[in-house]
């Protein structure tokens, strides 16, 4: 017999969610890398812009997607809006940031 | 899932921004190669850039919102969440039921479970109303 | 900076940095869906072999849910389950024991997994060693790009190969580096351009359907030892239905709303 504490999950919609997690943070950090390069920001300022940039998706995210509730959506919200996000996007951003960064200061 | 227009705006205007906000900085970096005098960038150019940013962004987010659904009378349906699924078995259930599917279709459709009464009487209704 | 920049013709951006990339997404697009139209198609499976993976399951859903039973039903379902997964009623294969293991390198089926494997690499890597070849030919010897971030030394020999400047700072980069930073960088492009949401979604729910257990495939176990395992487990269960002691579990939940009535 099951305990009356024990909570059953669905895991089509964990996976639904995890998804569009991650496409929110594909955009952004697509988005961050181009306006990095814009800024034409360099080393560790244009990380810092990511971390800051990412994160306040991440908190957008939360606020407007969780209802302010993410343990409603995710297993381990803090961990997976958070933290797993935060690496797994940095070689997107670092694309576009080279790219942009090198078509800005093409002529100079 | 359709792009919603809303989101195609959003993501129309953040783009217009970047690209002239990229535009101007790429001036603004041929003119002071050329006077040889490093200057900050100017504040409009970064002014517009963040506004693109978050404006993608938040076109972003709004991409991810769920469909309507309709149901199988033909109601429609808004789901209780704009953007996310509920995880607990309880709660995402409710969408399907309201739908009027579930994912246990093939158990509760099992020969012995099947209603032939009914169905008989749903077929009679429809021959019926058909020859009219 | 203290030193003067390097002067790179702004030409190279354009017919270097973004033909590369182009090439790049596109190919990563071909593979894709190249790899969706080599996908072998659902296989009609013997019945014996799934009979015996969904008695499996049966076995399996009956120890996780024995507490919707009453005892005697438990009962007999435990007599029925034991005897039946130490017997060799369901299986898809009877083996004679003293027969020599088979070489799994001329079981038709292990072939086909070991092809399919095959296919999958193949597909990953032919694409990416021929645009590596292609950035190695065409654009070698000279500096493209100015990267944003410094990186250290160690990084000169394989982002500044074919440039003989051994002094020239790390942060300008050939081709070849921009190459490595679209084939790590390009993962979201990819998943934006193709990723189709609600597709996904739809796939999600099939496949929470369809798990079976593994058995007798590539790298799976044997279903006799399977069958033993499960057996085993069905033996040592203990019974406890849900409806014992319902009436205190009942009355001591809505105890506080009875008493405020």
């Amino acid at each position: 017999m099951s305990t009356n504490d024990e909570i059953i999950y669905y895991p089509p919609s964990i996976q639904t969610n995890k998804q569009k997690l991650q496409r929110a943070q594909d955009i952004a950090s697509l988005v961050l890398g181009v306006g990095c390069g814009i800024l034409t920001l360099e080393s560790a300022y244009g990380f810092v812009f990511y971390l800051a940039g990412i994160t306040l998706t991440n908190g957008i995210f939360l606020t407007a997607c969780c209802e302010g509730k993410p343990e409603k959506f995710f297993t381990k919200p803090k961990q997976e809006i958070f933290l797993e996000g935060l690496f797994n996007n940095v070689p997107g951003f670092v694309m576009m940031w080279c790219l942009i960064y090198a078509l800005v200061k093409a002529s100079s | 899932m359709a792009t919603s227009s809303s989101t195609l705006v959003l993501y129309f205007v953040g783009i217009l921004l970047l690209i002239h906000s990229g535009y101007s900085s790429y001036e603004f970096h041929k003119l002071s190669s050329l006077s040889h005098h490093s200057q900050d960038l100017p504040q409009d150019i970064l002014l517009e850039t963040l506004i693109g940013i978050v404006v993608i962004v938040i076109g972003g987010i709004s991409s991810i919102e769920n469909p309507n659904a309709l149901s199988l009378n033909g109601e429609l349906i808004i789901p209780e969440h704009k953007y996310l699924k509920p995880i607990q078995m309880k709660d995402s259930v409710k969408l399907n039921e309201k739908i009027g599917i579930s994912d246990y279709e093939d158990l509760n459709s099992r020969l012995p479970f099947i209603n032939i009464v009914k169905k008989r009487k749903e077929y009679d209704d429809f021959i019926k109303s058909s020859e009219q | 900076m203290s030193t003067p920049d390097l002067l790179l013709d702004p030409q190279l951006k354009y017919w270097v940095l973004l033909p590369i990339s182009f090439v790049m997404v596109l190919v990563g697009l071909l593979r894709s869906n190249a790899t969706y139209l080599l996908q072998p198609g659902p296989k009609l499976e013997e019945f014996k072999a799934l009979r015996e993976k969904q008695f499996l399951k049966r076995a399996a859903c009956f120890r996780q849910n024995n507490g919707v039973l009453t005892k005697e039903e438990f009962e007999n379902r435990k007599q029925y389950f034991t005897a039946t997964l130490e017997s060799n009623e369901f299986y898809a294969i009877v083996e004679d024991p003293n027969a020599d293991p088979a070489n799994p390198l001329t079981d038709p089926g292990m072939n086909d997994a070991l092809m399919n494997m095959a296919k999958g690499n193949v597909m990953n890597y032919i694409p990416q060693t021929i645009i590596m070849a292609w950035v190695n030919y065409f654009f070698a010897g000279f500096v493209i790009m100015k990267l944003p971030f410094p990186l250290t030394d160690g990084f000169k020999q394989m982002l500044q190969t074919g440039i003989e400047t051994p002094d020239l700072n790390v942060r300008y980069v050939s081709s070849i580096s921009w190459y490595f930073v679209n084939l790590f960088g390009l993962r979201p492009v990819y998943s934006l351009l193709m990723g189709d949401l609600a597709a996904a979604e739809l796939m999600n729910q099939q496949q929470q359907q369809q798990a079976l257990p593994n058995i007798g495939g590539p790298g799976g176990p044997k279903a006799d030892k399977l069958f033993k395992a499960e057996a085993e487990n069905i033996q040592i269960l203990t019974h406890k239905s849900i409806f014992d002691g319902i009436t205190e579990r009942v009355l001591e939940k809505y105890a506080d709303e009875l008493k405020a009535l």
